[in-house]
């Protein structure tokens, strides 16, 4: 067995992914959440289903002794894209979709900074709302894996042709192009399409397989317009 | 061409045999040192002798990793790493060490397990290399030799000492590999095989001085018999009070030589744990460190500090905000006691350059507000009153601030100015001192008389305790026959030796470890008395039986 893709942040909790002889890569193990106390303390459940709080949780390398459980798998299973180009009359339409679909995410963002136990930090609004109810550390559990499924729209081509009967100048096409027009997800950390699918146990320019980053630049949504002359 | 084409292949197949004149395969290694091509000058020699050294601070001093002292701190009484905020939950394992809930397979023990064998390979390594070569091949002589095989069986008996307190029945090797599963001896074994190493072995290992620095001596090995013989009732069931103080009194009366001139009990409270402490009288073995010349540096700074405690002694290192007093240990120290003042770190905290309040940063509880550590751990600015492992916040617990790191900034102190510390950050851990066994002489003559105070055991502790004192404070505090009992013997160590590792052994050896209940720890189970040996070693090596209860 080893273990790859350290979570970071504050409080040491260690790696998110194990990898053990037989199993697939890519491999969320951690513990299973099993609600908040009245004060609003973390439990999770011991391989035997009860609740118990974080302290007892056997997180042995050893799968007969161990709590820990497969939560989630960080590669897609699917990935699809479509390009078409449709034409009506003068008019001329791409469209580029790109999908990645069946794979789970860390949202270490609602980890770190939905959390407003013991920090005077900035925090996410969710801190407030949704996640209302932790008065507890940080804790790395199913809790905060949530599916990264997601289709992009990657770019959007609209072009009108104009057509001239003259020998040296014969068209003109004016166009606009527009890049990363939408992403439909569940996800609520940050773009999913940033985090890694690939390159257990490697981290590339600070991100890594499966884990969201605290720290990410957004992507930005870029228009192009311009003009074709046929001569 | 079909006679060109079986020429061809005629040949692919033979050329290997007529060209095959290549039989000397010893090849020069340019890239690493192996040990064939290592021990040709004396140097060589003594950086193999004096490999565990460099390893044994990372096993035997409070590192920041999971070793020996971690646990030997951490389950008892007066330490603990509580869960500050969203700092220090760290997968429970502080948790299941204070309310001894660690598991067969705890990471921790496992890597304390892994570090003590390790460094004990690193005398096992050299032991036998040493043995097997000719003197004129090492360019040492046999005085030389012996004194240095001597001094590494030592310092093995050493690492079998500490592995024995922490896992009680173990293995013992004594040769590289082999066996290559070796098994498990029971305690009392051990204990015979470590008594045995230490007393074969003493008279031909140097005395304890200056040039012997931070190295296993005769000095070390009188330690580790004090050590052996106080704890014997509990290891083997046979006590040995009287071998106990015999030698001890081999230490007390400067048999086996000191670091700097006789050994003796320092005057104050402060030369064992200075940046000069070097230079103290009474230490026996320390783990050196000497940050100019060699760039070693203390480790303990990640364990005790906080986030921005340079700030507060003028230094350039910090801490994980980890380990702090129990709280009821800081009062456990009467207000006069000069240790309270001078070896924990209490209350508002001001930096050392300038005098105005140390600020904590970094977003937690007190961002941008004065450091002030307090004699509890509660989430206090959130009002809350709850006290346990979970619910710590960036300030609580009372700290450590025994050990001096020094200062690398100019200070300003009180109004005064103090310049930069020379002997910055070379601070030396002791493993033992000289304090230490005047206590266990003491602790042996009480138990030898049914556990009630001699004038010789008073006299003892009391030589030790005068100097937390003035003198105008001293006579309120001394011991007599009466006062000091054996439970006050236990206090005494604590307010002493906290720290330095010897808790938990202390409060086995008083019966206290799985039947006292301190701040939020219950009692436990008495098979608590010995960490399991660990699942990952049993997986490897199936001749490893489990310890009882486990």
């Amino acid at each position: 067995m080893r273990t790859f893709g350290g979570i970071g942040g504050a409080g040491d909790l260690g790696d998110a992914f194990r990898t053990y002889e037989g199993r697939n890569i890519g491999e969320f193990w951690g513990k299973r959440f099993a609600g908040f106390t009245p004060e609003g303390k973390w439990t999770f459940f011991n391989k035997n289903g009860v609740a118990v709080p974080n302290a007892q949780i056997n997180t042995s390398p050893f799968r007969d002794q161990t709590d820990l459980a497969l939560i989630g798998n960080a590669i897609p299973k699917y990935y699809l894209s479509l390009g078409n180009t449709f034409t009506y009359k003068k008019f001329d339409l791409t469209i580029f979709l790109r999908s990645k679909l069946d794979f789970d995410v860390l949202n270490t963002v609602a980890l770190s900074y939905g959390n407003k136990f013991g920090t005077q930090g900035n925090l996410l609004n969710s801190a407030f709302t949704k996640y209302a109810e932790i008065n507890d550390t940080y804790m790395y559990s199913d809790y905060y894996l949530e599916s990264g499924s997601f289709l992009k729209v990657d770019e959007v081509t609209l072009g009108y042709t104009f057509k001239f009967n003259d020998k040296a100048f014969r068209s003109l096409r004016v166009y606009a192009v527009g890049q990363n027009l939408a992403l439909l997800t569940g996800y609520s950390g940050n773009d999913p399409d940033l985090i890694q699918d690939t390159g257990l146990g490697q981290e590339i320019n600070g991100r890594s397989l499966g884990i969201d980053t605290r720290s990410p630049y957004p992507t930005t949504r870029q228009f192009v317009f311009g003009v074709n002359v046929g001569f | 061409m079909k006679n060109f084409k079986k020429l061809i292949l005629s040949a692919l197949i033979t050329s290997p045999l007529l060209f095959n004149g290549c039989t000397k395969l010893d090849e020069n290694i340019y890239s690493s040192l192996v040990t064939d091509n290592y021990y040709n000058n004396k140097n060589e020699v003594l950086s193999a002798v004096l490999r565990p050294y460099t390893h044994a601070n990372a096993w035997a001093t409070p590192s920041g990793q999971d070793n020996w002292w971690r646990p030997s701190e951490l389950s008892g009484d007066q330490l603990a790493w509580p869960t500050k905020g969203r700092h220090g939950e760290d997968g429970g394992k502080w948790k299941r060490l204070h309310y001894h809930t660690w598991l067969v397979d705890d990471a921790p023990l496992n890597n304390a397990w892994s570090l003590m064998y390790g460094g004990m390979g690193f005398c096992n390594d050299p032991i036998e290399n040493l043995e097997k070569r000719s003197l004129s091949q090492m360019g040492i002589t046999q005085v030389e030799k012996d004194a240095y095989i001597a001094e590494l069986k030592l310092f093995r008996a050493y690492h079998y000492l500490k592995l024995m307190d922490l896992f009680g029945n173990i293995p013992i090797v004594t040769q590289v590999g082999i066996p290559a599963k070796p098994e498990t001896r029971p305690r009392a074994e051990v204990f015979a095989f470590i008594e045995k190493e230490i007393k074969d072995n003493i008279d031909k290992a140097p005395k304890l001085s200056k040039s012997m620095l931070g190295r296993m001596t005769q000095a070390g090995g009188y330690a580790m018999l004090v050590e052996l013989y106080l704890n014997a009732e509990v290891w083997t069931g046979t006590a040995r009070w009287d071998d106990c103080i015999a030698a001890a009194n081999k230490l007390i009366n400067n048999e086996a030589g000191g670091q700097n001139g006789p050994m003796a009990l320092d005057p104050n409270i402060t030369d064992q744990f200075k940046t000069t402490n070097d230079l103290s009288k009474e230490v026996i073995f320390a783990i050196a460190y000497e940050f100019r010349i060699a760039n070693s540096q203390p480790s303990w700074t990640g364990e005790f500090f906080h986030f921005q405690q340079d700030r507060i002694y003028g230094g350039s290192r910090n801490g994980n905000n980890g380990i702090v007093m129990v709280p009821g240990n800081y009062n456990k120290y009467n207000n006069d006691d000069l240790r309270k003042s001078t070896w924990l770190l209490q209350g508002p905290q001001v930096r050392f350059d300038n005098g105005q309040p140390a600020l904590a940063s970094g977003g937690n509880e007190y961002s941008d507000q004065q450091i002030v550590f307090v004699d509890e751990i509660r989430r206090a600015r959130a009002n809350s009153t709850v006290s346990n492992m979970s619910e710590g916040e960036e300030n609580s617990g009372v700290r450590f601030n025994k050990y001096k790191l020094g200062n690398n900034v100019a200070g300003n102190v009180n109004g005064n100015p103090v310049g930069i510390d020379l002997n910055y950050n070379c601070t030396d851990w002791n493993l033992y001192r000289l304090t230490w066994i005047y206590f266990a002489k003491a602790e042996a003559i009480m138990r030898k008389n049914g556990g009630a105070a001699t004038a010789e055991a008073v006299q003892l502790i009391n030589d030790c305790k005068k100097r937390a004192f003035t003198e105008t404070t001293w006579p309120a505090n001394q011991y007599t026959t009466a006062s000091l009992t054996l439970d006050e013997l236990l206090n005494e160590r604590g307010r002493e030796f906290v720290f330095e590792g010897f808790r938990r052994d202390d409060l086995i050896r008083f019966g206290k470890f799985h039947t006292a209940s301190w701040w939020d720890h219950t009692p436990s189970a008495p098979f608590r008395q010995l960490f399991p040996i660990p699942l990952i070693q049993r997986t490897l090596n199936e001749n490893l039986a489990q310890n009882p209860g486990y």
